[in-house]
Parts: structure tokens; sequence; C-alpha cells
């Protein structure tokens, strides 16, 4: 039985997309609800990490999903850094303009549907405008990096575990032995 | 003692250490003095980058927010909830997690009702957050609880291949 794909190619592209999806401004307000954005990152690196595995390879297992997931997680905590810092350096002060134009687009028309209570939209600029503050420098960069390495690689291990019970082959697998001591 | 109950223990004390830090955030904020005010800032700094954090959208305590918004309250208490009565419905040794149309069933309504209040069609209220995260928090629970029991017995049996019996799942 041949051995299965290495890992760090899916977990590389796994965790690019979760460095993306975190580090661009907009996008990462994904990660509000519970870091969906990384959960479905550590989904996504199981899913092509499946999609390398042939018939004949050794079967996939559980453990894959969840190292494939912290894998992801530790790469994208890099990669969002880098695009963090990148962003700093070459866009610092239009940047901070850009943000602000489009988060207080984003603000107008919440508060035209009505879906959002003033006073909760007042909360959120003053939030929004402390964050870019603080995150548009290099400490705010280390202190970013330092609690996605602590955040991400939980979100997307569990992520991992979720994408290998949604690919899971229905079909029974053959299953390795459990190595046990003679009784 | 079974290395599954072991995980298990483990599992679970650290989820209940994460709903903890959740509650202990304003308590510490209010009567922590300057050292627990400083935990708590330490806190809401964690969890933001996790959660909106917006006051009107959170539980209080003691006057200050909870660390989460409520509806990523009601998914880790209710995740909690799950772990905690998994294991009277369901033998920790199990590998079976329930289909994925289950798994779409439970995440489906959170999002409608997230999606849809965003976009100015429904209004969301606390009691469709609290709802719909607490359904979707505890389907979760178990998915994520067998799997992780079943990869971490995996890993272990797979670092000791000449087979010590706590690593294969079976009692010392």
């Amino acid at each position: 039985m041949l051995d299965k794909p290495s890992k760090w190619r899916s977990a590389l592209f796994g965790g690019i997309a979760i460095g993306l999806i975190s580090g661009i401004p907009v996008i990462n307000l994904v990660n509000c609800c519970c870091c969906a954005g990384i959960l479905g990152g550590g989904v996504f690196t199981y899913y092509l990490y499946r999609e390398e595995h042939t018939e004949g390879m050794v079967p996939l297992e559980s453990s894959d999903g969840l190292i494939l997931g912290i894998m992801a997680g530790l790469i994208g905590a890099f990669v969002q850094a880098v695009i963090h810092g990148f962003l700093i350096l070459l866009f610092a002060g239009a940047q901070e303009q850009l943000m602000r134009s489009i988060m207080g687009k984003i603000l107008d028309r919440l508060e035209s549907s009505g879906s959002f209570p003033s006073d909760a939209l007042d909360q959120m600029r003053d939030q929004i405008e402390n964050s870019m503050k603080e995150s548009n420098t290099m400490w705010g960069v280390m202190l970013s990096l330092f609690t996605s390495l602590i955040i991400n690689p939980i979100f997307a291990m569990l992520g991992g575990l979720l994408g290998y019970a949604i690919f899971k082959s229905k079909k029974p697998q053959q299953t390795l032995p459990t190595p046990t001591t003679p009784q | 003692m079974i290395l599954s109950r072991r995980i298990y223990t483990i599992f679970l004390s650290s989820v209940g250490l994460w709903c903890l830090a959740i509650v202990a955030a304003p308590v510490l904020r209010v009567y922590g003095g300057s050292a627990g005010r400083t935990v708590a800032e330490g806190l809401y700094l964690g969890f933001s980058k996790i959660c909106h954090q917006i006051d009107g959208r959170s539980l209080h305590l003691c006057g200050a927010k909870f660390g989460v918004c409520i509806r990523c309250t009601s998914i880790y208490f209710s995740f909690l909830a799950g772990l905690i009565l998994y294991p009277f419905v369901h033998p920790l040794e199990s590998k079976n997690v329930p289909g994925r149309g289950w798994l779409l069933l439970a995440v489906v309504p959170m999002v409608v009702d997230a999606f849809f209040n965003d976009a100015g069609i429904h209004q969301s209220g606390e009691l469709t957050r609290v709802v719909t995260g607490s359904i979707a928090g505890f389907v979760f629970a178990l998915y994520i609880l067998p799997l992780f029991i079943e990869a971490l017995t995996q890993l272990s049996s797979h670092r000791n291949p000449q087979g010590d019996t706590r690593y294969a799942g079976q009692t010392q």
C-alpha cells in the first residue's frame, strides 16, 4: 500500500488561504463570527489533502485532519503577519484612509438598513478607529502575530476535523490495525 | 485510566477554561483591582481577534460586557454543554459522527439569521442569536469530540507501535 501524500503542500495552500482571509482588510471581518474564516481554512486544507489522496494509498484518518489544521493555522499566522506588515510598509497612510472610507460606507449602509442600533454603530466606529491606530505599527503586527499563533492553530485544527467529517468517504475504509500488547 | 477518557478530560477542561475566561473578563474588569483589570484587558484583546464585541450585542455581568458577543457566547457554552452531555449518550470510544447533513442543518439557521440581519431583511434579536448559536455549538461538539479523541488516540498509537496498551484505548 502506498504512503499518504505529504501534508506540506495542502497545509501551505490552506495556510495561505487562512492568511489572506485574516490579513486582508474588510475580508477579515469574516473572523468576527467565531473565526469562521480560519475554521473554513481548516476545512479547505483537508479538502485539498483529500484531493491528493488516491486509491491504493493508506486510508485517511482523523489525525490527518487534526495535523493539517494545526500546520495550516501556523502557516496562516505568518502569512497574515507578512500581509499586515506589507500593507503598512506600502500604504501606511493611504491604507488607513481607504479602510476608513470603506468601513464608513459599510456602516452608513447598516445604519440606513436599520439592522443595527445607532449606539452600536457608534461603538463600532470607535472600535475600528482604535484598532486601526493600534494595528498600523510594527508593534501591532508582532502582537497580532502572537495572538494568531495561539488562536489560528486551535480553530484551524477544529476546521480540519470538521473537514474530515464533511469529506469522509461513506464506503467503509480499510483501517490500520491498532497495535496492542499480546495478552 | 483509559486514554480516551484522559483526552476527554483535557479537552473538556480546556473548553471550560475558555468559557470561564469569557465570563471572567467582565468580573475582573470591575472587581479585579489594577492587576485584575490588566488581565481583563488582555482577555478582551485576545477575544477581540475572534469577535466584534459590540456592547449592544453582548451579555453583561457586573455592568461590563462578556468577552465575546451573545452569539459567540451561545456557541461556546452550548459546545461545552455538548461535551458534558456526550458521554451520557455515546461511549467516548465511539468513532461515529452524525451525517454531514446535520451539520448543515445546524449551521444554516445561524448563517441565515446573521446574513439577513446585516442585509436589513430581518431583524435578529437576542433570542434568535442565542437559539441559532446554541444549536450550532451543540452540534459542533457532537462532531468534534469523537474525532478529536480518535485523532489523538491514532497519534498515540503511531508513536507507540510496539504497543503500550494504554495507547490503544484499552484499560491499563
